[in-house]
Protein backbone atom coordinates (compact mmCIF):
# COMPACT_ATOMS: atom_id res chain seq x y z
CA UNK A 1 0.00 0.00 0.00
CA UNK A 2 2.85 2.01 0.56
CA UNK A 3 2.96 3.19 -3.09
CA UNK A 4 -0.19 4.93 -2.75
CA UNK A 5 0.88 6.96 -0.35
CA UNK A 6 4.58 7.54 -1.74
CA UNK A 7 2.49 8.95 -5.34
CA UNK A 8 -0.28 10.46 -2.81
CA UNK A 9 1.56 12.54 -0.93
CA UNK A 10 4.16 14.26 -3.33
CA UNK A 11 2.15 16.29 -5.43
CA UNK A 12 2.64 20.16 -4.41
CA UNK A 13 2.12 20.65 -0.85
CA UNK A 14 -1.52 22.56 -0.15
CA UNK A 15 -2.61 24.08 2.89
CA UNK A 16 -6.24 24.75 4.17
CA UNK A 17 -6.91 27.76 5.77
CA UNK A 18 -9.70 27.62 8.55
CA UNK A 19 -13.15 28.62 8.86
CA UNK A 20 -13.60 31.47 11.26
CA UNK A 21 -16.23 29.28 13.33
CA UNK A 22 -13.92 26.04 13.23
CA UNK A 23 -12.71 25.38 16.48
CA UNK A 24 -11.27 21.54 16.24
CA UNK A 25 -8.13 21.18 14.59
CA UNK A 26 -9.40 19.34 11.22
CA UNK A 27 -6.04 18.25 10.48
CA UNK A 28 -3.44 18.93 7.66
CA UNK A 29 -3.39 14.93 6.45
CA UNK A 30 -7.00 14.14 7.21
CA UNK A 31 -7.80 16.85 4.67
CA UNK A 32 -5.35 15.97 2.04
CA UNK A 33 -6.53 12.30 2.42
CA UNK A 34 -10.11 13.51 2.15
CA UNK A 35 -9.67 15.57 -0.98
CA UNK A 36 -8.08 12.28 -2.30
CA UNK A 37 -11.24 9.87 -1.32
CA UNK A 38 -13.46 12.42 -2.29
CA UNK A 39 -12.36 12.51 -5.89
CA UNK A 40 -12.48 8.59 -5.98
CA UNK A 41 -15.70 8.61 -4.65
CA UNK A 42 -16.77 10.99 -6.71
CA UNK A 43 -15.53 9.29 -9.74
CA UNK A 44 -17.10 5.91 -8.57
CA UNK A 45 -20.51 7.20 -8.20
CA UNK A 46 -20.74 8.84 -11.63
CA UNK A 47 -19.73 5.19 -13.07
CA UNK A 48 -21.92 3.55 -11.36
CA UNK A 49 -24.80 6.01 -12.50
CA UNK A 50 -23.57 5.66 -16.50
CA UNK A 51 -23.29 2.53 -16.00
CA UNK A 52 -26.84 1.49 -14.83
CA UNK A 53 -28.30 4.13 -17.47
CA UNK A 54 -26.26 2.55 -19.73
CA UNK A 55 -27.91 -0.64 -18.77
CA UNK A 56 -31.25 0.57 -18.88
CA UNK A 57 -30.96 2.10 -22.44
CA UNK A 58 -29.80 -1.10 -23.61
CA UNK A 59 -32.84 -2.54 -21.71
CA UNK A 60 -30.63 -4.79 -19.16
CA UNK A 61 -32.04 -3.37 -16.29
CA UNK A 62 -35.25 -1.90 -15.41
CA UNK A 63 -34.33 1.19 -13.37
CA UNK A 64 -31.78 3.26 -12.47
CA UNK A 65 -30.64 2.64 -8.84
CA UNK A 66 -30.57 5.68 -6.61
CA UNK A 67 -26.90 6.17 -5.60
CA UNK A 68 -27.34 8.98 -3.36
CA UNK A 69 -30.31 7.27 -0.76
CA UNK A 70 -27.98 4.80 0.69
CA UNK A 71 -29.44 2.07 2.32
CA UNK A 72 -30.27 3.96 5.63
CA UNK A 73 -31.09 2.00 8.74
CA UNK A 74 -31.93 5.45 9.79
CA UNK A 75 -35.21 6.07 7.73
CA UNK A 76 -37.68 5.05 10.71
CA UNK A 77 -35.95 8.98 12.38
CA UNK A 78 -37.50 10.53 9.07
CA UNK A 79 -40.83 9.55 9.68
CA UNK A 80 -40.59 11.46 13.40
CA UNK A 81 -39.43 11.04 16.21
CA UNK A 82 -42.34 9.28 18.19
CA UNK A 83 -41.62 6.13 20.20
CA UNK A 84 -44.25 4.95 22.39
CA UNK A 85 -43.39 4.40 26.06
CA UNK A 86 -44.07 0.54 26.58
CA UNK A 87 -46.93 0.13 28.51
CA UNK B 1 -26.21 35.46 40.17
CA UNK B 2 -26.48 31.34 40.65
CA UNK B 3 -25.01 30.13 37.59
CA UNK B 4 -23.36 26.95 36.48
CA UNK B 5 -21.16 26.69 33.60
CA UNK B 6 -21.48 22.95 32.34
CA UNK B 7 -18.50 20.74 32.27
CA UNK B 8 -17.74 20.17 29.30
CA UNK B 9 -19.12 23.04 27.57
CA UNK B 10 -15.74 25.60 27.22
CA UNK B 11 -13.76 24.33 23.69
CA UNK B 12 -16.47 25.90 20.99
CA UNK B 13 -16.29 30.05 20.98
CA UNK B 14 -19.98 29.76 19.62
CA UNK B 15 -21.44 29.25 22.83
CA UNK B 16 -21.66 27.15 25.66
CA UNK B 17 -24.20 25.66 27.76
CA UNK B 18 -25.22 26.26 31.53
CA UNK B 19 -27.35 25.90 34.27
CA UNK B 20 -29.46 28.92 36.00
CA UNK B 21 -32.31 27.93 39.12
CA UNK B 22 -32.44 24.33 38.46
CA UNK B 23 -32.90 25.35 34.30
CA UNK B 24 -30.69 24.00 31.34
CA UNK B 25 -30.07 27.03 28.72
CA UNK B 26 -27.28 27.20 26.10
CA UNK B 27 -26.06 30.81 25.40
CA UNK B 28 -25.12 31.65 21.68
CA UNK B 29 -22.38 33.98 21.30
CA UNK B 30 -22.66 37.26 19.15
CA UNK B 31 -19.81 35.29 17.62
CA UNK B 32 -22.07 32.96 16.04
CA UNK B 33 -24.92 35.18 15.33
CA UNK B 34 -24.88 34.74 11.32
CA UNK B 35 -25.13 31.23 11.38
CA UNK B 36 -27.38 30.83 13.94
CA UNK B 37 -29.95 33.17 12.22
CA UNK B 38 -29.43 31.13 8.96
CA UNK B 39 -29.55 27.49 10.50
CA UNK B 40 -32.86 28.91 11.62
CA UNK B 41 -34.45 30.78 8.50
CA UNK B 42 -33.30 27.93 6.18
CA UNK B 43 -35.30 25.63 7.73
CA UNK B 44 -32.51 23.55 8.74
CA UNK B 45 -33.29 23.42 12.39
CA UNK B 46 -36.94 22.71 12.15
CA UNK B 47 -36.46 19.87 9.85
CA UNK B 48 -33.89 18.17 11.89
CA UNK B 49 -36.20 18.55 14.97
CA UNK B 50 -39.03 17.17 13.27
CA UNK B 51 -37.23 14.30 12.32
CA UNK B 52 -36.09 13.52 15.49
CA UNK B 53 -32.38 14.24 14.72
CA UNK B 54 -31.44 17.59 16.68
CA UNK B 55 -33.14 18.05 20.30
CA UNK B 56 -35.72 20.17 20.15
CA UNK B 57 -35.10 23.63 21.87
CA UNK B 58 -36.79 27.15 22.29
CA UNK B 59 -35.12 30.79 22.05
CA UNK B 60 -35.88 32.58 25.44
CA UNK B 61 -35.50 35.71 26.84
CA UNK B 62 -32.27 37.02 27.11
CA UNK B 63 -32.40 38.14 30.81
CA UNK B 64 -30.53 34.90 31.70
CA UNK B 65 -27.63 35.57 29.78
CA UNK B 66 -24.62 34.80 31.31
CA UNK B 67 -21.74 37.27 29.53
CA UNK B 68 -22.06 40.78 27.66
CA UNK B 69 -21.17 38.30 24.66
CA UNK B 70 -24.75 36.96 23.83
CA UNK B 71 -26.72 37.06 21.18
CA UNK B 72 -29.20 34.68 22.08
CA UNK B 73 -30.22 32.49 24.97
CA UNK B 74 -32.01 29.14 24.30
CA UNK B 75 -33.74 26.34 26.49
CA UNK B 76 -32.64 22.62 24.48
CA UNK B 77 -35.24 20.00 25.93
CA UNK B 78 -32.95 18.02 28.90
CA UNK B 79 -31.55 14.63 27.87
CA UNK B 80 -33.01 11.97 30.44
CA UNK B 81 -29.68 10.25 31.28
CA UNK B 82 -26.84 11.26 29.98
CA UNK B 83 -24.57 8.65 28.55
CA UNK B 84 -21.22 8.23 26.89
CA UNK B 85 -19.39 6.26 23.71
CA UNK B 86 -17.54 4.04 26.09
CA UNK B 87 -21.04 2.77 27.70
CA UNK B 88 -22.49 2.40 23.90
CA UNK B 89 -22.71 -1.12 22.26
CA UNK B 90 -22.12 -1.71 19.32
CA UNK B 91 -25.20 -1.04 17.39
CA UNK B 92 -25.46 1.94 19.62
CA UNK B 93 -22.44 3.56 18.16
CA UNK B 94 -23.07 2.83 14.94
CA UNK B 95 -27.02 4.29 15.09
CA UNK B 96 -25.02 7.36 16.62
CA UNK B 97 -22.21 7.45 13.34
CA UNK B 98 -25.38 6.89 10.65
CA UNK B 99 -27.08 10.13 13.01
CA UNK B 100 -24.58 12.00 12.48
CA UNK B 101 -23.75 10.95 8.85
CA UNK B 102 -27.37 12.00 7.98
CA UNK B 103 -27.42 15.36 9.95
CA UNK B 104 -24.31 16.19 7.41
CA UNK B 105 -26.21 15.09 4.57
CA UNK B 106 -29.30 16.99 5.03
CA UNK B 107 -27.16 19.61 6.03
CA UNK B 108 -25.45 20.25 2.63
CA UNK B 109 -28.81 20.50 1.22
CA UNK B 110 -29.22 23.39 2.79
CA UNK B 111 -26.26 25.08 2.60
CA UNK B 112 -24.72 24.03 6.08
CA UNK B 113 -22.09 21.85 7.32
CA UNK B 114 -21.10 20.37 10.63
CA UNK B 115 -18.09 21.57 12.15
CA UNK B 116 -17.21 19.20 14.66
CA UNK B 117 -18.61 15.50 14.64
CA UNK B 118 -17.71 14.17 18.22
CA UNK B 119 -19.89 11.26 19.79
CA UNK B 120 -19.98 13.23 22.55
CA UNK B 121 -22.85 15.12 20.40
CA UNK B 122 -24.70 12.63 20.26
CA UNK B 123 -27.18 11.35 23.15
CA UNK B 124 -30.38 9.09 23.32
CA UNK B 125 -33.42 10.24 23.77
CA UNK B 126 -36.49 8.40 23.86
CA UNK B 127 -34.26 5.50 22.92
CA UNK B 128 -33.07 6.70 19.73
CA UNK B 129 -29.64 9.17 19.14
CA UNK B 130 -29.93 12.35 18.67
CA UNK B 131 -27.79 15.44 18.12
CA UNK B 132 -27.52 17.84 21.19
CA UNK B 133 -25.75 20.86 19.87
CA UNK B 134 -27.48 22.96 17.58
CA UNK B 135 -23.82 25.37 17.48
CA UNK B 136 -22.28 22.50 15.07
CA UNK B 137 -23.64 24.28 12.35
CA UNK B 138 -21.52 26.83 10.05
CA UNK B 139 -22.40 27.77 6.62
CA UNK B 140 -20.99 25.37 4.00
CA UNK B 141 -18.72 27.71 1.52
CA UNK B 142 -18.45 25.92 -1.67
CA UNK B 143 -15.37 23.68 -2.09
CA UNK B 144 -14.59 23.54 1.17
CA UNK B 145 -13.56 20.34 2.94
CA UNK B 146 -15.01 18.70 5.57
CA UNK B 147 -13.43 19.81 8.96
CA UNK B 148 -15.33 17.25 10.70
CA UNK B 149 -13.78 14.12 9.38
CA UNK B 150 -10.80 13.42 11.23
CA UNK B 151 -13.00 14.14 14.60
CA UNK B 152 -15.63 11.29 12.58
CA UNK B 153 -13.00 8.93 11.88
CA UNK B 154 -11.56 8.50 15.09
CA UNK B 155 -14.56 9.06 17.07
CA UNK B 156 -16.77 6.62 14.88
CA UNK B 157 -15.45 4.91 12.26
CA UNK B 158 -12.39 3.18 13.63
CA UNK B 159 -13.87 2.11 17.31
CA UNK B 160 -16.56 0.59 15.00
CA UNK B 161 -13.73 -1.21 12.87
CA UNK B 162 -12.12 -2.35 15.97
CA UNK B 163 -15.90 -4.01 17.71
CA UNK B 164 -16.44 -5.32 14.21
CA UNK B 165 -12.72 -6.71 13.37
CA UNK B 166 -10.23 -7.11 16.77
CA UNK B 167 -12.81 -7.40 19.47
CA UNK B 168 -15.77 -6.29 20.66
CA UNK B 169 -14.82 -5.49 24.35
CA UNK B 170 -12.50 -2.68 22.52
CA UNK B 171 -15.73 0.08 23.13
CA UNK B 172 -14.10 0.43 26.43
CA UNK B 173 -10.76 1.64 24.75
CA UNK B 174 -13.12 5.49 23.89
CA UNK B 175 -12.64 6.13 27.73
CA UNK B 176 -8.79 6.43 27.44
CA UNK B 177 -9.11 8.56 24.57
CA UNK B 178 -11.55 11.05 24.60
CA UNK B 179 -10.82 12.97 21.21
CA UNK B 180 -11.47 8.94 19.51
CA UNK B 181 -9.01 6.88 19.36
CA UNK B 182 -6.05 7.96 17.34
CA UNK B 183 -5.68 6.48 13.69
CA UNK B 184 -2.33 4.85 14.13
CA UNK B 185 -3.42 3.32 17.05
CA UNK B 186 -6.40 1.83 15.58
CA UNK B 187 -4.34 0.59 12.44
CA UNK B 188 -2.13 -0.76 14.80
CA UNK B 189 -4.59 -2.96 16.51
CA UNK B 190 -6.85 -3.55 13.26
CA UNK B 191 -6.03 -7.44 11.75
CA UNK B 192 -4.34 -6.67 8.05
CA UNK B 193 -7.56 -8.01 6.19
CA UNK B 194 -8.71 -4.76 6.63
CA UNK B 195 -6.39 -3.15 4.32
CA UNK B 196 -8.81 -5.56 1.73
CA UNK B 197 -11.51 -3.99 2.08
CA UNK B 198 -11.56 -0.39 0.46
CA UNK B 199 -13.01 2.07 2.55
CA UNK B 200 -11.40 0.96 5.62
CA UNK B 201 -7.61 0.91 3.49
CA UNK B 202 -9.02 4.73 2.48
CA UNK B 203 -10.69 5.59 5.97
CA UNK B 204 -8.27 4.47 8.46
CA UNK B 205 -5.21 3.10 7.15
CA UNK B 206 -4.26 5.90 4.87
CA UNK B 207 -5.88 8.27 6.67
CA UNK B 208 -3.51 6.68 9.87
CA UNK B 209 -0.29 7.54 7.25
CA UNK B 210 -1.53 11.01 5.72
CA UNK B 211 -1.98 12.49 9.72
CA UNK B 212 1.81 10.94 10.68
CA UNK B 213 3.28 12.58 7.28
CA UNK B 214 1.70 15.48 8.17
CA UNK B 215 1.49 15.93 12.06
CA UNK B 216 4.70 18.77 12.42
CA UNK B 217 2.58 20.74 9.33
CA UNK B 218 4.53 22.00 6.32
CA UNK B 219 2.12 22.53 4.23
CA UNK B 220 2.42 25.67 1.90
CA UNK B 221 0.52 26.41 -1.79
CA UNK B 222 -2.82 26.64 -3.25
CA UNK B 223 -6.37 25.65 -0.94
CA UNK B 224 -7.29 22.52 -1.84
CA UNK B 225 -11.09 22.60 -2.44
CA UNK B 226 -13.20 19.93 -2.85
CA UNK B 227 -16.71 19.76 -4.92
CA UNK B 228 -19.57 19.70 -3.52
CA UNK B 229 -20.35 16.54 -5.38
CA UNK B 230 -17.66 15.12 -4.50
CA UNK B 231 -17.90 16.04 -0.57
CA UNK B 232 -21.46 13.91 -1.03
CA UNK B 233 -19.64 10.87 -2.01
CA UNK B 234 -17.66 10.95 0.21
CA UNK B 235 -20.44 10.78 2.80
CA UNK B 236 -21.88 8.39 1.45
CA UNK B 237 -18.31 6.61 1.48
CA UNK B 238 -18.36 6.91 5.20
CA UNK B 239 -22.17 5.76 5.28
CA UNK B 240 -21.49 2.52 3.02
CA UNK B 241 -18.39 1.47 5.22
CA UNK B 242 -20.58 1.97 8.67
CA UNK B 243 -23.14 0.13 7.32
CA UNK B 244 -21.29 -2.72 6.08
CA UNK B 245 -19.51 -2.96 9.55
CA UNK B 246 -21.05 -6.07 11.52
CA UNK B 247 -20.62 -7.42 14.94
CA UNK B 248 -20.19 -11.68 15.48
CA UNK B 249 -23.07 -12.78 17.02
CA UNK B 250 -21.53 -15.86 18.67
CA UNK B 251 -22.61 -15.79 21.93
CA UNK B 252 -20.31 -14.49 25.39
CA UNK B 253 -21.21 -15.33 28.80
CA UNK B 254 -24.28 -13.84 28.96
CA UNK B 255 -26.00 -13.39 25.77
CA UNK B 256 -27.62 -16.78 26.01
CA UNK B 257 -27.70 -16.89 29.73
CA UNK B 258 -31.75 -17.94 30.07
CA UNK B 259 -30.98 -21.02 28.20
CA UNK B 260 -28.62 -22.58 30.35
CA UNK B 261 -29.21 -21.34 33.72
CA UNK B 262 -30.97 -23.15 36.35
CA UNK B 263 -34.28 -20.99 35.76
CA UNK B 264 -37.08 -23.70 34.63
CA UNK B 265 -39.96 -22.12 32.49
CA UNK B 266 -42.19 -22.50 35.95
CA UNK B 267 -39.12 -20.43 37.96
CA UNK B 268 -38.64 -18.16 35.30
CA UNK B 269 -42.59 -16.98 34.89
CA UNK B 270 -43.02 -17.36 39.44
CA UNK B 271 -40.10 -14.90 38.84
CA UNK B 272 -41.40 -12.51 36.44
CA UNK B 273 -44.73 -12.32 38.51
CA UNK B 274 -43.62 -11.90 42.06
CA UNK B 275 -40.90 -8.96 40.48
CA UNK B 276 -44.55 -7.74 38.73
CA UNK B 277 -46.16 -7.30 42.41
CA UNK B 278 -43.35 -5.18 43.52
CA UNK B 279 -43.48 -3.37 41.03
CA UNK B 280 -47.35 -2.88 40.79
CA UNK B 281 -46.91 -1.30 44.86
CA UNK B 282 -43.98 0.60 44.27
CA UNK B 283 -45.27 2.22 41.11
CA UNK B 284 -41.65 3.69 40.22
CA UNK B 285 -40.21 6.66 38.35
CA UNK B 286 -37.02 5.87 37.13
CA UNK B 287 -35.02 2.50 37.45
CA UNK B 288 -31.86 1.23 36.97
CA UNK B 289 -31.92 -2.48 36.71
CA UNK B 290 -28.25 -3.73 37.39
CA UNK B 291 -27.33 -6.66 35.12
CA UNK B 292 -29.96 -6.62 33.37
CA UNK B 293 -28.75 -9.03 30.42
CA UNK B 294 -31.24 -8.75 27.84
CA UNK B 295 -33.99 -6.98 29.38
CA UNK B 296 -36.82 -9.85 30.22
CA UNK B 297 -36.76 -8.37 33.67
CA UNK B 298 -36.37 -4.77 32.66
CA UNK B 299 -38.93 -4.72 30.65
CA UNK B 300 -41.81 -5.59 33.36
CA UNK B 301 -41.04 -1.99 34.89
CA UNK B 302 -40.98 -0.81 31.60
CA UNK B 303 -44.11 -1.50 30.66
CA UNK B 304 -45.56 -0.07 33.52
CA UNK B 305 -44.43 3.19 32.52
CA UNK B 306 -41.40 3.55 34.34
CA UNK B 307 -38.15 5.49 32.65
CA UNK B 308 -35.28 2.17 32.95
CA UNK B 309 -31.74 2.46 32.48
CA UNK B 310 -30.13 -1.20 32.11
CA UNK B 311 -26.80 -2.20 32.98
CA UNK B 312 -24.52 -4.92 31.98
CA UNK B 313 -21.08 -5.59 31.58
CA UNK B 314 -22.22 -8.06 28.74
CA UNK B 315 -21.21 -5.89 25.41
CA UNK B 316 -23.32 -8.64 23.34
CA UNK B 317 -26.14 -8.83 25.73
CA UNK B 318 -26.51 -5.08 25.37
CA UNK B 319 -26.38 -5.09 22.23
CA UNK B 320 -29.00 -7.79 21.68
CA UNK B 321 -31.28 -5.52 23.85
CA UNK B 322 -30.32 -2.12 22.13
CA UNK B 323 -31.56 -4.19 18.77
CA UNK B 324 -34.54 -5.61 20.36
CA UNK B 325 -35.66 -1.79 21.93
CA UNK B 326 -34.95 0.13 18.29
CA UNK B 327 -36.98 -2.77 16.93
CA UNK B 328 -39.95 -2.85 19.16
CA UNK B 329 -39.98 1.01 19.03
CA UNK B 330 -39.54 1.00 22.77
CA UNK B 331 -38.86 5.23 24.13
CA UNK B 332 -38.36 4.48 28.17
CA UNK B 333 -35.44 2.32 27.83
CA UNK B 334 -31.50 2.87 27.55
CA UNK B 335 -29.42 -0.10 27.54
CA UNK B 336 -25.96 0.42 29.03
CA UNK B 337 -22.58 -1.29 28.86
CA UNK B 338 -21.38 -1.10 32.69
CA UNK B 339 -19.05 -2.87 35.16
CA UNK B 340 -20.89 -2.84 38.46
CA UNK B 341 -17.44 -3.52 39.77
CA UNK B 342 -15.83 -0.90 37.97
CA UNK B 343 -18.30 1.46 36.94
CA UNK B 344 -17.49 4.67 34.80
CA UNK B 345 -15.07 6.99 36.66
CA UNK B 346 -14.97 10.92 36.24
CA UNK B 347 -12.81 12.10 33.17
CA UNK B 348 -12.01 14.66 30.91
CA UNK B 349 -10.21 17.87 31.44
CA UNK B 350 -10.09 18.01 35.67
CA UNK B 351 -12.12 14.87 36.33
CA UNK B 352 -14.91 16.60 35.70
CA UNK B 353 -15.79 17.11 31.83
CA UNK B 354 -17.71 13.08 31.30
CA UNK B 355 -19.80 12.44 34.06
CA UNK B 356 -18.53 9.20 36.93
CA UNK B 357 -21.98 6.73 37.48
CA UNK B 358 -22.60 7.79 40.65
CA UNK B 359 -22.94 11.38 39.87
CA UNK B 360 -25.61 10.90 37.58
CA UNK B 361 -28.95 11.44 38.44
CA UNK B 362 -30.31 8.67 40.73
CA UNK B 363 -33.26 6.01 40.38
CA UNK B 364 -35.79 5.52 42.99
CA UNK B 365 -35.98 1.84 42.13
CA UNK B 366 -32.36 -0.44 41.73
CA UNK B 367 -32.87 -4.18 40.40
CA UNK B 368 -30.12 -6.28 41.40
CA UNK B 369 -31.37 -9.47 39.70
CA UNK B 370 -29.13 -12.91 39.67
CA UNK B 371 -26.43 -10.43 40.50
CA UNK B 372 -24.86 -10.37 44.15
CA UNK B 373 -23.17 -13.83 43.60
CA UNK B 374 -21.26 -12.54 41.20
CA UNK B 375 -20.27 -9.27 43.25
CA UNK B 376 -19.76 -11.48 45.89
CA UNK B 377 -18.01 -15.04 45.05
CA UNK B 378 -16.59 -14.36 41.62
CA UNK B 379 -15.64 -10.50 42.82
CA UNK B 380 -14.79 -11.08 46.43
CA UNK B 381 -17.23 -8.47 48.10
CA UNK B 382 -18.25 -8.96 51.06
CA UNK B 383 -21.98 -8.24 51.79
CA UNK B 384 -21.43 -5.32 53.90
CA UNK B 385 -19.90 -3.40 51.23
CA UNK B 386 -22.35 -4.70 48.63
CA UNK B 387 -25.06 -3.00 50.68
CA UNK B 388 -23.57 0.13 51.32
CA UNK B 389 -22.95 0.42 47.90
CA UNK B 390 -26.67 -0.23 47.09
CA UNK B 391 -27.99 2.15 49.16
CA UNK B 392 -27.05 5.15 47.55
CA UNK B 393 -28.83 4.25 44.45
CA UNK B 394 -32.39 4.08 45.40
CA UNK B 395 -35.44 4.24 47.83
CA UNK B 396 -36.59 0.79 46.67
CA UNK B 397 -34.17 -2.35 46.04
CA UNK B 398 -35.43 -5.45 44.57
CA UNK B 399 -32.95 -7.95 44.89
CA UNK B 400 -32.52 -11.78 44.48
CA UNK B 401 -30.45 -13.64 46.90
CA UNK B 402 -28.92 -16.74 44.89
CA UNK B 403 -27.40 -18.81 48.14
CA UNK B 404 -24.49 -21.48 47.63
CA UNK B 405 -27.21 -24.29 47.00
CA UNK B 406 -27.86 -22.91 43.64
CA UNK B 407 -26.42 -24.44 40.31
CA UNK B 408 -24.81 -21.34 39.50
CA UNK B 409 -23.28 -20.74 42.82
CA UNK B 410 -21.83 -24.52 42.72
CA UNK B 411 -20.75 -24.21 39.48
CA UNK B 412 -18.76 -20.43 40.40
CA UNK B 413 -17.48 -22.53 43.28
CA UNK B 414 -16.45 -25.62 41.71
CA UNK B 415 -12.58 -24.70 40.48
CA UNK B 416 -11.88 -22.66 43.82
CA UNK B 417 -11.89 -22.58 47.58
CA UNK B 418 -14.85 -22.24 49.50
CA UNK B 419 -13.57 -18.93 51.80
CA UNK B 420 -17.13 -17.48 51.81
CA UNK B 421 -18.19 -18.58 55.39
CA UNK B 422 -20.37 -15.53 55.63
CA UNK B 423 -22.17 -15.64 52.37
CA UNK B 424 -25.71 -17.01 53.61
CA UNK B 425 -29.45 -15.89 53.51
CA UNK B 426 -29.07 -15.24 57.03
CA UNK B 427 -25.58 -12.86 56.90
CA UNK B 428 -27.70 -11.56 54.22
CA UNK B 429 -30.55 -10.09 55.63
CA UNK B 430 -28.63 -8.86 58.89
CA UNK B 431 -26.44 -6.28 56.59
CA UNK B 432 -29.18 -5.19 54.67
CA UNK B 433 -31.16 -4.50 57.38
CA UNK B 434 -28.33 -1.79 58.67
CA UNK B 435 -29.53 0.28 55.74
CA UNK B 436 -33.13 -1.49 54.70
CA UNK B 437 -36.26 -2.45 55.77
CA UNK B 438 -38.00 -5.79 54.69
CA UNK B 439 -40.84 -4.99 52.61
CA UNK B 440 -41.46 -8.42 51.03
CA UNK B 441 -39.52 -11.49 50.73
CA UNK B 442 -41.00 -14.23 48.09
CA UNK B 443 -39.17 -17.70 47.29
CA UNK B 444 -39.26 -18.11 43.68
CA UNK B 445 -40.83 -21.40 42.86
CA UNK B 446 -38.76 -24.29 41.79
CA UNK B 447 -35.62 -22.59 42.49
CA UNK B 448 -33.41 -21.83 45.29
CA UNK B 449 -33.38 -18.39 44.96
CA UNK B 450 -35.50 -15.84 46.89
CA UNK B 451 -36.59 -12.21 46.13
CA UNK B 452 -36.52 -9.61 48.65
CA UNK B 453 -38.24 -6.53 48.23
CA UNK B 454 -35.87 -3.62 50.44
CA UNK B 455 -36.86 0.20 51.34
CA UNK B 456 -34.24 2.31 52.50
CA UNK B 457 -34.47 3.66 56.03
Amino acid sequence: MDWISVNLFNFPLLSVIPHRLAYIDPGTGSIIVQAAIAAAAGVAIAVKLYWDRLLKFLGIRKSVKNEISGNNDMSENAEGKGSETHS
Amino acid sequence: MDVKIQKSSFRDPSGFLFYKDGMLLRQVNNIYKDDYDYFQKSGLHDDLCKKGLLVNDREVDDQWKVTDDAYKIIEPEKIRFISYPYEWSFSQLKDAALTTLKIQKISLEYGMTLKDATAYNIQFQQGKPVLIDSLSFEKYHDGRPWDAYRQFCQHFLAPLALMSYTDIRLNRLQQLYLDGIPLDLATRLLPSRTKYNFSLLMHLHLHAKAQKKYEHGGAKGRTIKIRKSNLIALIQSLTNAIENLKIKTRSTEWADYYSFTNYSEKAFSSKKEIISGFIEKIKPQVLWDLGANTGEFTQIASRFGTECIAFDIDPLAVDTFYNFIREQKIGNILPLVMDITNPSPSIGWNSKERMGFKIRPLPDTVFALALIHHLAISNNVPLARIARFLKKFGENLIIEFVPKTDSQVKKLLESRRDIFTNYSEECFIKEFERFYSIKAKERIEDSERTLFWLQRI
